[in-house]
C-alpha cells in the first residue's frame, strides 16, 4: 500500500517516514536472505536482534531502538517444541479423518458406481460424447458463428423420416442407429 | 527315546523363528541359480519379497490358509501424511467397498490407490489362485516416506524458503475371505468388569 506523504507540516512527515520505516523493519527483517549461502534458512519470522543495523536509515536515532523492541512483542509465537505425541493426537483425531461414505449405490442403466445425489459418471460421458457429435453436424450445417435458425432442431438417426410434428423444424443427420437411451418424440 | 524327544522339541522350537519356508525359494535345489544380478530396479524392498515365500502343503486335516498377496508402488509424487488418510480409510475393508469409496473421494492419492488396489486385484486371480476377485479383504494398508528433494521456493523482495518435493511409496496387503468383523467398542461395563477382574487377582505377597 503506497502512502502518498504530500503533507506540509515537515515534522508529520518526519514522523510518518518514522512509522513506515518501524513498520518495514517489523514485516521484513530477513531482507538480505537472498544474499546468503542458497542453504541458509531465511528468517521470515522474528529476529530483529541480528538484523536491525542492517537496514541503515539515517534519519532514525538511537532512541528509536526500544521502540522497534516494544513493537516486536505483540507476535504470537510457539513457546516449546510441540512433541510427536501431541502432533500424533492432533493430525489423527477423528474429526480429521476421512469419512466413510454411506451414499455410494449402483448404476440401473450401466452397473457403475453412483452418488445417489449425482449423475452416473459413464452414463454422463456416453451422453456427452453423442451430444459433441450432434453440435459438430450443427456446426457443419451452420458454417459459421450467428447462423442459428430461429426454428427447433430435431436430431434423426439411421433409417427415420421426419413426422408431420417436425413440419417447420431444423433436421440435423446422424449416420449412426439410434442410442436405446436418447427416445424418439 | 529320550534324545529324540529333546531333539523332536528343540526342532520344533528352531522352526517357531526359523521358519525356513521363508529362506527357501519356489527354485529351492540349486540357490546358486535364484542369485539376482544387480538390476536397474536397484534394490528390491522387502515387501516385494514377501510375495515369494512358499508354505510347505498342507495336512489333510489343517484348515485352508487363505490366500496372502502383498503389493506396493514406490515413489508416488504425494506427500505421506496425506496418503496416510486414505490409507487409514481403507484398513479392514473389502476391496470392493474399498474400491468405492476410493473413486468418490476427491485427493490425488485416491486415484494411485485404487489403481494399485485393481493391480493386486489382477495379481491375485491371475498368479496367487484367488477364486473370486470380490471375496479379498484388505489387510493391511500402509504408507512409507519416498525420497525427498530440497529445492528453492521463491518469495517476493527476493527472499527465499526451502522446500521438500514430497515422495511416498504406498504397501496394500490383501487376504482372501470376508473382511473381519469389527471390533466392538469398549463399553463402560466391559471396563467396569476389567477393573473388578483386576481387584479380585490381587494377591498377598510374601506371606504364607
Amino acid at each position: 500500500a503506497l502512502v502518498v506523504v504530500g503533507s506540509p507540516l515537515p515534522r508529520l512527515r518526519a514522523l510518518l517516514q518514522r512509522c513506515w520505516a518501524r513498520l518495514e523493519r517489523g514485516l521484513s527483517p530477513g531482507a538480505f536472505g537472498g544474499q546468503s549461502p542458497p542453504w541458509g534458512p531465511a528468517l521470515a519470522v522474528q529476529a530483529p536482534a541480528l538484523l536491525a543495523p542492517a537496514v541503515s536509515d539515517g534519519s532514525e536515532s538511537s532512541a528509536e531502538a526500544p521502540g522497534v523492541w516494544e513493537s516486536m512483542l505483540w507476535m504470537a509465537v510457539p513457546k516449546k517444541r510441540r512433541s510427536i505425541e501431541v502432533n500424533r493426537c492432533r493430525r489423527r483425531h477423528p474429526s480429521k479423518l476421512i469419512k466413510v461414505k454411506r451414499n455410494i449405490d449402483v448404476c440401473p442403466e450401466c452397473g457403475n458406481l453412483k452418488q445417489k445425489h449425482v449423475l452416473c459418471g459413464y452414463c454422463y460421458a456416453k451422453v456427452k460424447a453423442e451430444t459433441q457429435q450432434i453440435r459438430m453436424e450443427i456446426r457443419k450445417k451452420e458454417g459459421g458463428p450467428f447462423n442459428a435458425p430461429t426454428v427447433e432442431t430435431v436430431v434423426l438417426y439411421d433409417g427415420e423420416k421426419p413426422t408431420e410434428k417436425d413440419e417447420g423444424k431444423r433436421i440435423i443427420e446422424r449416420a449412426r442407429k439410434r442410442p436405446s437411451w436418447f427416445t424418439q418424440n | 527315546h529320550c534324545s529324540s524327544l529333546s531333539a523332536g522339541a528343540w526342532a520344533r522350537g528352531l522352526l517357531t523363528w526359523a521358519r525356513p519356508e521363508r529362506w527357501l525359494p519356489s527354485c529351492s535345489l540349486f540357490p546358486l541359480s535364484c542369485i539376482h544380478t544387480s538390476t536397474s530396479l536397484q534394490q528390491i524392498g522387502k515387501w516385494e519379497k514377501k510375495n515369494r515365500i512358499v508354505y510347505p502343503p498342507q495336512l489333510p486335516g489343517e484348515p485352508r490358509r487363505p490366500a496372502e498377496i502383498y503389493h506396493c508402488r514406490r515413489e508416488i509424487k504425494y506427500s505421506h501424511a496425506k496418503m496416510w488418510y486414505l490409507a487409514k480409510l481403507i484398513q479392514g475393508m473389502s476391496i470392493d467397498q474399498a474400491l468405492a469409496q476410493l473413486e468418490f473421494n476427491d485427493k490425488k492419492g485416491a486415484k494411485v490407490i485404487k489403481e494399485v488396489l485393481l493391480e493386486a486385484q489382477d495379481l491375485a486371480v491371475r498368479k496367487h489362485n484367488v477364486e473370486f476377485k470380490s471375496n479379498l479383504h484388505i489387510a493391511a494398508s500402509l504408507t512409507g516416506r519416498g525420497r525427498y528433494e530440497k529445492r528453492i521456493r521463491y518469495h517476493a523482495k527476493g527472499r527465499f524458503g526451502i522446500m521438500n518435493i514430497n515422495r511416498c511409496h504406498y504397501f496394500v496387503k490383501l487376504v482372501e475371505g470376508p473382511p473381519p468383523p469389527p471390533e466392538p467398542p469398549r463399553t463402560g461395563f466391559d471396563q467396569a468388569k476389567e477393573y473388578v477382574q483386576q481387584l479380585r487377582n490381587r494377591t498377598l505377597i510374601h506371606t504364607l
